[in-house]
């Protein structure tokens, strides 16, 4: 998040969509100052879930998709943890 | 899949088929996709899942049957069901639109049994019609990644230039969401993240960010879109 900031324009928004994270170092008041915010995102709701799945097909969102057979489920979590696919881990049931 | 104890590996197992309760729908799971949540859950990180639990929460499927009062959606319908899997409808944040910060909420694949599994009950309030045509295996990541995402998004409000740290599934399909709304989606600043990821393993950050800047309208919007998926 800090990386982010001081990238930042003036008046910036900087968004974490995670629902845990490292800490998140200390850092000047400088580089908050300007109407920079840091915020976060929890969960979603209804309207979100809606607007986006209407929406994604529109795009279209093409999501690449490392595949799995539901038995592995344990191969695809450890994948992720490692960083062994770009995109996205789907179990395929 | 079922996640028996934290820190130790899903086992494969029979279990009972659930059956759908008041306002509940039964599905039948074609795709469940593999979130980073599901690590913490794993690791313990996320303290308190019901245990033993199915995990999974961007699951895809269709209904089977419904249970007492739930009349939302007919068998054969495909749905997609989220994190969010319940709320009160009562709470200050339900009432004021902001259900996601509910004080009662459940959550899929979390407090309630999920999708790793070949059946699954879902409340049919938390469940998204998938449009026709669209994949399975496509719709799946939507569902988590693609849904906080746009919800990030939404919060960083008309910035014209966004950028994305640390690129995982969330940022995957947003760069290609803000490009589509002409805005211009930053790569640089994800592959600086890369490194620096790389550099200190794989404990880094598991959230996406994105950064609002104002810019004049005459900045060029790239594309990082991704390749086409499978």
């Amino acid at each position: 998040m800090t990386a982010a900031l001081r990238a930042s324009a003036k008046g910036a928004r900087i968004v974490s969509a995670g629902i845990h994270m490292s800490d998140i170092p200390a850092f000047p008041y400088a580089e908050l100052w300007g109407e920079r915010s840091l915020g976060s995102v929890a969960n979603l709701t209804r309207r979100d879930g809606e607007e986006f799945t209407a929406l994604a097909p529109q795009v279209p969102v093409r999501t690449e998709v490392e595949v799995y057979p539901l038995e592995e489920a344990n191969q695809a979590l450890d994948d992720l943890r490692a960083g062994r696919f770009r995109g996205a881990a789907v179990l395929q049931i | 899949m079922v996640l028996e104890r934290q820190r130790q590996p899903l086992r494969l197992a029979e279990l009972p088929e659930p059956t759908p309760g008041p306002g509940q729908v039964q599905l039948t799971v074609y795709a469940c996709g593999v979130c980073r949540t599901d690590l913490h859950i794993l690791d313990g990180d996320l303290a308190k899942p019901k245990l033993p639990l199915v995990m999974g929460h961007q699951i895809v499927g269709t209904v089977r049957a419904a249970g007492e009062g739930a009349e939302r959606f007919a068998p054969g319908e495909r749905v997609g069901v989220p994190w969010l899997g319940w709320t009160d409808d009562e709470c200050r944040y339900c009432r004021s639109g902001r259900e996601n910060l509910c004080d009662h909420a459940k959550f899929t694949g979390y407090d309630i049994d999920g999708g790793y599994a070949e059946v699954t009950v879902a409340d049919e309030r938390f469940c998204f019609p998938i449009p026709e045509g669209y994949p399975d295996l496509q719709a799946a990541p939507l569902l988590c990644a693609g849904l906080i995402g746009y919800r990030a998004l939404r919060l960083v409000g008309e910035a014209e230039r966004i950028g994305f740290y640390g690129f995982g599934a969330a940022a995957h399909i947003l760069c290609q969401v803000a490009v589509h709304e002409g805005r211009g989606s930053s790569p640089s600043p994800a592959r600086a993240m890369r490194r620096r990821r790389r550099s200190r393993g794989s404990s880094g950050p598991s959230g996406r960010a994105a950064r609002r800047r104002s810019r004049p309208r005459s900045s060029t919007a790239r594309s990082s879109s991704p390749r086409s998926g499978r």
